[in-house]
């Protein structure tokens, strides 16, 4: 892993090319480079690291991109009084020898994250508002990319999304003009309104329609060329010929759907883009899911052992008042 | 993103209202049919004796609502990206110092995103290798600075518009290089000529409609806007699609149909209004 990475950050044009056109003869025998399918997203693991609900991790393949989420109460803006704020930014831990673009890669893809989860009406900023004009939530998530190797995008949008879903914020009691925020313990804090949870897919196309149909009069051979692979590692996104990023929710429509760069793509390479990802959408969402349930059962495990310690503790020197306290504890838990 | 549509003194949920009315009974604001669009007007500014140094063209954009854009398109030597050595170098930038009843926070992202949009779409259709003078020592360096005047929905696609209209056929002139080499004078040629549109979806009373060239009253209230750019073989140059209404497969296939069966008449605007001189 650090050896790749150190390749990937030094790498030489020479080797650059020497990756490109590996990974377009690959695809002319209707290959990857990496041996996955057209339609295989690489290993996909979804974390949530620390006890507290607020941090994810998430891996694809060697692509790590963490997302943390905090929200406060501030005072809203003057023309929007009823709506809170959501606001994200990425980041990565840059060397000194990335160059400029990065930044401009990373506030690309900062806009795409608001653009699809705040404009696509994910999570209702009006839900956020707790006294017009007054007080409102707001909601920053912070995504850290830690290595990339490719398809930073995506990765990006499933911490968000997973991040988003398993969060909590605390209790609001609201007395006339007064707030009163509750701690956790006192009373369970609430999730966030999800109206849906959209995944993106990046697709790379491999090469130009034209071309395409050139060599398909090359070679009269029954060889399937690859058109649309998904998940492209950095190799491949170098090498294609464009890319299409799909967004997809669980039920399977296309939240968004972004072509900016590269040669031009037909009506049927972009049904194919939608129609893929709506097959790897469900899955990935069963990832977070599973993750989330996975951190939740962690969670009680760690709050049984440590209500357990207290229990041992306050059961030393028991006297009268003593079973009564230990009788109400357990009566609410 | 679209700038929000100015009502003057008319309450804007009034006015979205009266907008949604119009769009069930099958009208528009501006009494266009539904897969009508607003053709662009493009001036050439060719007063020599007003040009720098630098200054290569200058265009004004509007159509029949009044959006006004003007483009300026500046060139200058400079070193190429130490990542695309062959290629030259542009930039774009978009500002809006005309609209004093947003805040400037307010409309600066969605003015990054326009220009983001332009430059991309741009680099997909025009050969940056062209604005190469010396392989990695020297390049042309275009900035293309857009300025928006009054805006009326559709601003990436009339910002597009603009900034193709000003690059295409655009002559680099002869100049020096500080070394003291000659370079020959040459003209920019796209090799794919991009247009743009803004398509409005509006599933109101249950059936989807699609609204070709949205203003800002109709993106305001449309369901979904979806920014399409085709070329001349029908092939999408770029997708831009956001909004709270999933976009279905049929609705891409009637967008995408109803812009290039309009491409045409915006291409022929576009290019009669090109730079004149062609050496």
């Amino acid at each position: 892993m650090l050896h790749r990475c150190a390749l990937q950050t030094i790498a030489s044009p020479a080797l650059t090319q020497r990756e490109v056109e590996f990974a377009k003869s690959a695809w002319l025998a209707g290959l990857r480079p990496d041996q996955r399918g057209a339609q295989q997203l690489r290993e996909v693991k979804v974390e949530f690291p620390l006890l507290s609900r607020d941090v994810v991790c998430v891996r694809c393949g060697g692509t790590i991109v963490t997302a943390a989420i905090a929200c406060e109460l501030v005072e809203p803006f003057p023309y929007r009084p009823k709506h809170g704020m959501l606001e994200f930014s990425v980041r990565r831990p840059c060397t000194e020898r990335d160059s400029s673009a990065k930044s401009t890669e990373l506030k690309t893809l900062t806009a795409f994250l608001e653009r699809l989860i705040k404009n696509g009406g994910v999570v209702d900023t009006e839900s956020l508002c707790v006294l017009p004009g007054r007080r409102v939530w707001s909601v920053s998530v912070d995504v850290t990319v830690l290595n990339d190797e490719g398809n930073v995008t995506d990765v990006a949008v499933w911490a968000t999304v997973a991040v988003l879903l398993h969060y909590r914020r605390p209790e609001l009691t609201i007395r006339g003009s007064s707030v009163i925020l509750h701690p956790p313990h006192e009373r369970e804090p609430v999730p966030l309104s999800v109206h849906h949870s959209p995944l993106s897919f990046s697709f790379a196309v491999t090469m130009n329609s034209s071309d395409r149909n050139k060599l398909a009069r090359h070679h009269r051979d029954n060889k399937e060329l690859l058109e649309v692979v998904v998940d492209p590692t950095f190799a491949e996104a170098t090498a294609a010929a464009s890319s299409v990023v799909v967004a997809v929710n669980a039920e399977g429509q296309v939240c968004s759907v972004s072509k900016s760069e590269g040669h031009c793509v037909h009506l049927n390479e972009l049904n194919h883009c939608m129609e893929t990802a709506a097959l790897l959408a469900p899955r990935v969402l069963a990832l977070i899911r599973a993750a989330m349930a996975a951190h939740e059962v962690r969670r009680q495990k760690s709050l049984q052992g440590q209500f357990l310690w207290a229990q041992k503790r306050s059961g030393v020197g028991r006297d009268a008042p003593e079973p009564e306290t230990a009788k109400k504890v357990r009566a609410e838990t | 993103m679209s700038l929000p549509p100015a009502t003057g003194a008319v309450e804007l949920s009034s006015f979205k209202q009266h907008v949604i009315r119009l769009l069930a009974q099958g009208k528009r604001l501006d009494g266009r049919s539904f897969d009508a669009i607003r053709a662009p007007h493009i001036l050439h500014d060719d007063r020599q004796a007003a040009k720098t140094n630098s200054l290569l063209a200058s265009k004004l954009y509007t159509d029949e609502t009044g959006t006004s854009l003007g483009c300026t398109v500046t060139g200058v030597f400079g070193p190429p990206q130490s990542r695309y050595p062959e290629e030259g170098r542009l930039t774009v930038d978009v500002t809006a110092p005309f609209f004093p009843s947003y805040s400037a926070v307010q409309i600066e992202g969605t003015l990054h995103e326009v220009a983001r949009f332009v430059r991309s779409t741009i680099i997909s259709c025009l050969d940056l290798a062209a604005l190469c003078v010396i392989s990695g020592e020297a390049c042309w360096v275009l900035r293309v600075e857009l300025t928006v005047m009054n805006a009326d929905g559709g601003l990436r696609a009339a910002a597009l518009h603009t900034a193709v209209a000003a690059l295409h056929n655009l002559t680099l002139p002869k100049a020096r290089l500080p070394s003291g080499d000659v370079v020959e004078s040459r003209c920019l040629r796209f090799h794919r000529m991009p247009v743009a549109a803004t398509i409005g979806v509006s599933a109101a009373a249950g059936d989807m409609r699609f609204l070709l060239d949205t203003n800002a009253a109709e993106e305001s209230v449309a369901d979904g806007v979806l920014t399409v750019v085709v070329d001349e073989a029908d092939g999408i140059v770029a997708l831009v699609h956001h909004g709270k209404f999933p976009l279905l497969v049929p609705a891409l296939t009637g967008a995408i149909d109803m812009l290039t069966s309009r491409s045409a008449t915006l291409r022929s605007a576009i290019l009669k209004s090109g730079n004149p001189a062609v050496e």
